[in-house]
């Protein structure tokens, strides 16, 4: 303590002049504006230059607990690949249940058959018993006549009719389509059609009776026309009765894709289609 | 001891006038003769050092608020930073022919040309620090050196007529 004392005493006038200095500039920042703001400036680059400094050297020590972080961090990223991945297969192969999946556009997928057109419905009807559905995109856009329409739900339609910029397509919900769908758990495929009255069920003939179905089922497209690929979503059944004089199901279904709410959709262009017409044609003219 | 007595007068003396009239007599808005500094210039070595800083402060500080010239607080800080610098001047400037203990030295006594050796020089150093400290880094550096210059040229050759016209008896 008394060292300190005698310190202080022989530095007095050092610490003397110090202070009043200090104070001098206490005045000087705290009255008068102007040098509060260069002060204030000056104080405050300086601060954040140090500051600076102090990350950057703080941010080089760091280096070995980032690139740890990092380690693990890349460690935990890959094992969620692998997860994913795994996942992903497990859903490849229930695939026909997986719309989504299969709306990947034709870039990601380049084996697909199918290409999909992208386009916006501009016109809908639902309350007639022949719906039909308008879609911006046409002849130019690579849209044929007889091309599937499907929004993300399920099937949708088919296109009747192609201008250069537009295509009318027949919708679900008009007596003269038919769609050829299956039971997907059981692989059987009947006749879909829609007789009028709710926009939400159409009809599913010609599944025979001994096929074991139930409520609930999926129905899905059959692949056996070149307009749908196999697996899409059409609804599933709602009730069903035997009919034992024909043999066959009368099945009605609760579509899944809602005509009214559809928006965005897609043109299914099937890439073999001229070739599966050909083939077909040469076949008929030995019928 | 009677000449310690009579310093608050000076003190009060030369800061009347600073103010009510060598303040006055500004030559190209530039060159402003600060003759109160003549009062620490002169403050007799018997003071302590400690006791000196306080002086400065104070009389610096009145200054500031007397005048308003320049911001509160630059005055006092060059005040100050004055008295401290002669303690080191003194030793620099004024051979030891003149005094043996720093209480010997009477500034009064020197002769006229090491007394300017010894006052010219504090004089600049004082402007200096003022003008600097009161731009604050706002004014460029050129003007600090010629405000700081001015006042010292014109504070130097009023305080020497005031030397010549009031202090006599001096050794030649």
């Amino acid at each position: 303590m008394e060292r300190v004392f005698d310190l202080i005493l022989r530095f007095r006038n050092l610490i003397l002049f110090l202070l009043l200095q200090g104070i001098s500039l206490y005045l000087i920042i705290q009255i008068n504006t102007r040098h509060n703001i260069v002060f204030g400036e000056l104080a405050q680059n300086l601060t954040s230059s140090f500051q600076e400094s102090r990350g950057r050297v703080f941010a080089y020590f760091n280096l070995i607990d980032e690139n740890d972080k990092l380690l693990y961090q890349i460690k935990e990223i890959r094992q969620e690949y692998l997860k994913v991945r795994d996942e992903l297969s497990l859903y490849k192969n229930q695939l026909p249940l997986r719309l989504e999946y299969r709306l990947i556009p034709d870039s990601l997928l380049p084996s697909e058959e199918f290409k999909f057109i992208p386009a916006q419905v501009v016109n809908n009807s639902l309350d007639k018993s022949y719906n039909f559905l308008t879609i911006n995109k046409g002849y130019l856009n690579g849209v044929r006549k007889g091309m599937g329409v499907i929004s993300e739900e399920g099937v949708l339609g088919q296109v009747v009719s192609v201008t250069d910029n537009y295509a009318m397509a027949m919708s679900i919900l008009n007596k003269n389509f038919k769609l050829s769908a299956k039971i997907y758990q059981e692989n059987f495929f009947g006749s879909l059609s829609w007789s009028g009255g709710s926009p939400e069920y159409a009809d599913l003939e010609y599944i025979p009776l001994h096929v074991n179905i139930k409520e609930g089922d999926t129905i899905v497209t059959s692949g056996f026309s070149s307009i749908f690929p196999e697996g899409f979503r059409v609804g599933i059944i709602e009730e069903f009765e035997e009919k034992s004089e024909d043999g066959f199901y009368k099945i009605r279904v609760k579509l899944n894709s809602r005509p009214g709410n559809a928006y965005h959709v897609y043109v299914l262009s099937n890439m073999h289609r001229a070739e599966i017409d050909s083939l077909e044609k040469r076949i008929s003219t030995y019928q | 001891m009677s000449r310690l007595l009579l310093q608050p007068i000076y003190a009060v003396l030369y800061l009347t006038l600073q103010a009510a009239l060598f303040g006055q007599m500004v030559v190209f808005g530039v060159a402003i003769p600060q003759l109160y500094l003549m009062f620490l210039i002169m403050l007799p070595l018997q003071i302590s050092l400690g006791f000196s800083l306080l002086i400065a402060f104070f009389y610096g500080l009145s200054y500031d608020l007397l005048t308003q010239t320049a911001a509160t607080g630059v005055g006092s800080f060059a005040a100050v930073f004055l008295i401290a610098f002669r303690e080191l001047w003194i030793q620099i400037s004024i051979p030891k022919i003149y005094y043996n203990t720093r209480q010997d030295l009477e500034l009064q006594q020197l002769p006229m040309n090491q007394f300017l050796i010894y006052m010219i020089p504090l004089l600049f150093f004082h402007q200096l620090t003022y003008y600097w400290v009161d731009s604050f880094g706002m004014e460029g550096f050129g003007m600090v050196i010629l405000k700081s210059f001015a006042g010292t040229v014109y504070t130097g050759i009023l305080s020497l007529i005031l030397l010549v016209l009031f202090y006599t008896g001096r050794k030649s």
